[in-house]
């Protein structure tokens, strides 16, 4: 994929695939494992609507200049915990122990705007692409650092005339690169879905973010356009960011990601590589069931002994799973 | 007195024009579309929404100001009709422009005195008085209105595609 792309940046270090199999080669299967050189450590993140505990992660780290996928079964608290890390939520444990830190940085008690000045940017699940406005004026947006949006130097346009040629150019580098250049002066509402994914990504990557963060960026897009969109996932990493993306096309995670954690019912049961995380137990339980393999239109399994084998499994596995949280 | 308050108009015009061509107004432009989408590319929303907020408010000061100054204020006179004409003259004129509010305050009074004055001098009194044709003058432009919310619903000046689609 990522040799039908343009790559315009230079690649990085981590563009060649051996080179991230190796650095990844050493690091524990285990969920929540420490790595070479995590950009993004999260501590204690817990996250409850009422009586239900949504988002419960004790530690999880994000390697740099790889791509991480996020992958879990639905209502597994994926959305919740991007939510969480990038400020558009608060943890309930914000007062007992919640800490994430990024690059360093502490970002426990960050809005989300700061957050993203951070060098964390996100796009969302539902496209945030502003329809009543121009594709350019949404990419003009998302540059930072803009000195014509103060308020006292905005009325003055040699303030920030030659900074705005600036943008204008890097936006248009940009539009080039996801086709979408034709498309600059239309409203961003006219666009079609795949197109808006593709906008809402170039536009957060004028910022020149150091992690991105996806939500979902596949769904709702024909094969066709995921091809671009992998391809173009593949080039940022190539280049040097890093890349954290939740998706539920296993295709999809298996053909891109270099690193895979598994969440399920908030927390997170599996990590590693793609192939391997795949047939984890605790990877096919969350998605197909702990007795999956069961079959229940089975006769035989209504006699006596039988159902009392599957009652003992299961109170078994549920004083484990008790016997973990406690 | 006339001429003042006029310059104050094309100085406050001007300066709206400057904000809204600026950074500053595509950002604000922004924040009307999606908050949490102007957040996640790191931008202040509260900071601005707040600038934005004050500067309307300047402006409306700076009209109570002008309009007390020729002559005496008594609370009826800011009633809520005064809100309504408010909205009428901006929706006539275009929201989201710079000269609408401006042209729509115009032709909004200028109609309406208009089309009294023509029926009373027009309209025999046997037909209808003058206390008829003023009010004949607001079924005029409340009918107007109508029209103007169904057919024209951006206003004179206003920009209809972004009327084209639903945020």
């Amino acid at each position: 994929m990522s040799e039908q792309t343009a790559v315009t940046g230079t690649p990085g270090p981590l563009a060649d695939p051996e080179a991230r199999r190796a650095l990844m080669a050493d690091v524990s299967r285990e969920p929540g494992s420490s790595k070479p050189d995590p950009i993004l450590e999260v501590d204690h993140i817990i996250r409850n609507f009422g009586g239900m505990t949504a988002v419960h992660v004790e530690h999880l780290e994000v390697q740099r200049g790889i791509i991480t996928a996020l992958i879990g079964p639905n209502g597994a608290g994926k959305t919740t915990f991007f939510n969480l890390i990038t400020g558009f939520d608060k943890p309930s444990s914000a007062k007992t122990g919640a800490h994430w830190s990024f690059e360093g940085n502490k970002l426990d008690k960050t809005s989300a705007s700061s957050v993203a000045l951070a060098g964390m940017v996100r796009t969302f699940q539902l496209t945030k692409s502003l329809n009543r406005m121009t594709v350019m004026d949404n990419m003009m947006l998302g540059a930072r650092g803009q000195r014509g949006e103060n308020l006292l130097t905005s009325m003055f346009k040699s303030t920030w005339g030659a900074q705005e040629k600036a943008i204008e150019a890097k936006a248009i580098e940009l539009l080039h690169r996801f086709k979408l250049h034709t498309k600059k002066d239309d409203y961003a509402g006219s666009l079609s879905g795949g197109q808006r994914k593709l906008l809402e990504m170039a536009r957060a990557l004028m910022s020149d973010p150091t992690m991105i963060m996806l939500d979902e960026p596949m769904a709702g897009v024909n094969p066709a356009l995921t091809q671009s969109l992998l391809g173009h996932i593949q080039t940022l990493r190539d280049e040097g960011m890093t890349v954290l993306f939740v998706e539920h096309d296993m295709h999809v995670v298996r053909h891109i990601s270099d690193w895979v954690v598994v969440m399920a019912e908030g927390r997170i049961v599996a990590e590693g590589p793609a192939d391997t995380v795949m047939s984890n137990p605790a990877v096919i339980d969350a998605y197909l069931g702990a007795h999956h393999d069961t079959d229940l239109g089975d006769d035989s399994l209504l006699s006596d002994e039988a159902l009392e084998e599957m009652a003992a499994q299961v109170a078994a596995e549920k004083a484990e799973r008790e016997g973990e949280t406690a | 007195m006339r001429f003042v308050a006029w310059l104050l108009v094309a100085i406050c015009c001007v300066l709206v024009w400057l904000l809204v061509r600026s950074p500053w107004g595509r950002l604000l432009r922004g924040i009307r579309e999606d908050e949490d989408a102007i957040r996640s590319l790191g931008k202040n929303v509260f900071a601005i929404k707040m600038q934005a907020l004050i500067i309307g408010g300047l402006f409306g000061a700076l009209g109570g100001i002008v309009y007390i100054l020729p002559s005496s204020m008594q609370p009826d006179a800011m009633g809520r009709s005064l809100t309504f004409f408010c909205w009428t003259a901006l929706l006539l004129g275009g929201a989201a422009t710079v000269f609408g509010p401006v042209m729509g305050a115009v032709l909004f009074f200028a109609l309406r005195i208009f089309i009294q004055g023509a029926s009373d001098a027009l309209v025999p009194n046997s037909i209808m008085n003058t206390a008829q044709t003023a009010q004949f003058a607001w079924i005029c432009v409340g009918v107007a209105l109508m029209l103007l919310v169904i057919f024209r619903p951006q206003g004179i000046l206003g920009d209809k595609r972004e009327l084209r689609f639903n945020v």
